[in-house]
């Protein structure tokens, strides 16, 4: 059982909380233009930094929440025929909010590359 | 307000009657007096009813294709979006090997000679095709050439209803063990349910391109024939051009979109979009 904890997956990995990083990747994709949610969820889909797929419910209700707290707003968007979508775009506060995740995400980016060069030279060092 | 305005006709899926009674008290609280009558029926047959001029002011169905498909841009201009679902397996602790089914084994279980599942009339509600191109996307996912042919085959007639509240009706009663209902109907039914993994079950526009890889064919009360392709799950509301009360049926829609109707539809287990 050692070896196959040595050469496999323990599991630990799966328990940081990666899924996370779908509000800051709402942000982020709202930044770069209003979309609706259905666009959204095919655009988190394709993001290689969201490492599972994303949850359709968990991404409606983020923006309800998001909407809540004034980081974006929604508008009902529509042609003269056809299907009308609540379109959402981020706010002032909702930039400041993605400026904040930047913040938070590079010190945790730091700290994670600390962890890896202090790994890295133990094992070098057993080598 | 005028008389006629204080009547509102609300026609709609059937799968929908628990939201849309309530968004009516809702609705009430900000127009009271306002005389509500609620018919509901599959969404395709709704359609039909405002095709063949029945006096409608709200129109809601579980498919936005149907009003593109039969009543835009005639009888309907714009159809608000507001809702998703996925589909289930649901069952209850009578049905048969219910203490058995899981998400791993649910194709063998059904596929037991001595096993009652049904669907929708894909005719008449979108449940019954959607759950036709699960059957066809469960054949591709599970790599199981003719399991669509096999699931379609044991699901004779007179397992198939004209509408999901219907099939939800005969599961309640016993005449079914199985059906493919919406997650919500099996959450409001108090069903127990088998989720189905997001790439068959049709709730994800992530996986929009694969679900249009199926189709179902649909045939219209005169014979016309329609080509339905595979598409996530989605609920949409309008107001008919033939409305009579189209400033109140205006309020209703703001009503069920407002962030209190949004909390009914989460509280009956739709997901507001």
């Amino acid at each position: 059982m050692a070896a196959e904890k040595e050469g496999g997956n323990t599991g630990v990995v799966s328990a940081l909380p990666l899924e996370k990083l779908t509000q800051p990747a709402i942000l982020l994709l709202l930044a770069g233009s209003p979309a609706h949610g259905y666009d959204l969820i095919q655009k988190l889909h394709q993001l290689d930094f969201i490492e599972s797929d994303p949850d359709t419910a968990t991404v409606y209700r983020t923006l309800r929440r998001l909407e809540q707290e004034g980081l974006v707003v929604s508008r009902w968007e529509h042609g003269e025929f056809g299907p009308a979508r609540r379109q959402y775009r981020l706010t002032a506060g909702g930039l400041n909010a993605l400026d904040d995740w930047a913040v938070v995400l590079k010190a945790r980016l730091r700290q994670i590359e600390s962890l890896i060069y202090c790994y890295d030279s133990i094992k070098k060092g057993k080598g | 307000m005028p008389d006629q305005e204080r009547k509102l006709k609300i026609l709609h899926a059937g799968a929908l009657r628990k939201p849309v009674k309530e968004w009516v008290h809702l609705f009430w609280k900000d127009c009271p007096g306002v005389q509500v009558s609620l018919d509901c029926a599959g969404s395709r047959a709704c359609a039909h009813a405002v095709l063949e001029g029945s006096d409608v002011d709200v129109i809601a169905l579980a498919d936005p294709h149907v009003f593109e498909d039969l009543l835009v841009p005639d009888h309907v201009d714009i159809f608000f979006v507001f809702a998703t679902d996925r589909i289930v397996l649901g069952y209850d602790e009578f049905s048969r090997y219910s203490g058995e089914i899981s998400r791993e084994n649910w194709i063998e279980v059904l596929v037991r000679e001595d096993v009652k599942y049904g669907r929708s009339d894909h005719n008449l509600d979108p449940c019954g095709y959607r759950t036709l191109m699960v059957w066809q996307l469960a054949e591709r996912h599970y790599g199981r050439p003719g399991l669509f042919n096999q699931l379609n085959q044991s699901c004779t007639p007179d397992l198939i209803y004209p509408k999901s509240i219907d099939l939800s009706g005969a599961l309640l009663e016993g005449k079914l063990d199985y059906a493919f209902v919406y997650s919500s109907v099996a959450g409001q039914l108090g069903f127990r349910h088998i989720p189905l993994p997001d790439r068959i079950n049709l709730s994800s526009p992530a996986y929009a391109g694969e679900y249009a890889q199926v189709s179902v064919t649909v045939t219209g009360k005169g014979g016309g024939v329609s080509l339905v392709r595979g598409s996530p799950i989605e609920f949409a509301v309008a107001i008919p051009k033939n409305s009579s009360n189209k400033e109140t049926a205006n309020q209703f829609i703001k009503t069920l979109t407002s962030p209190e109707g949004e909390k009914i539809l989460d509280a009956c287990g739709l997901i507001p979009c």
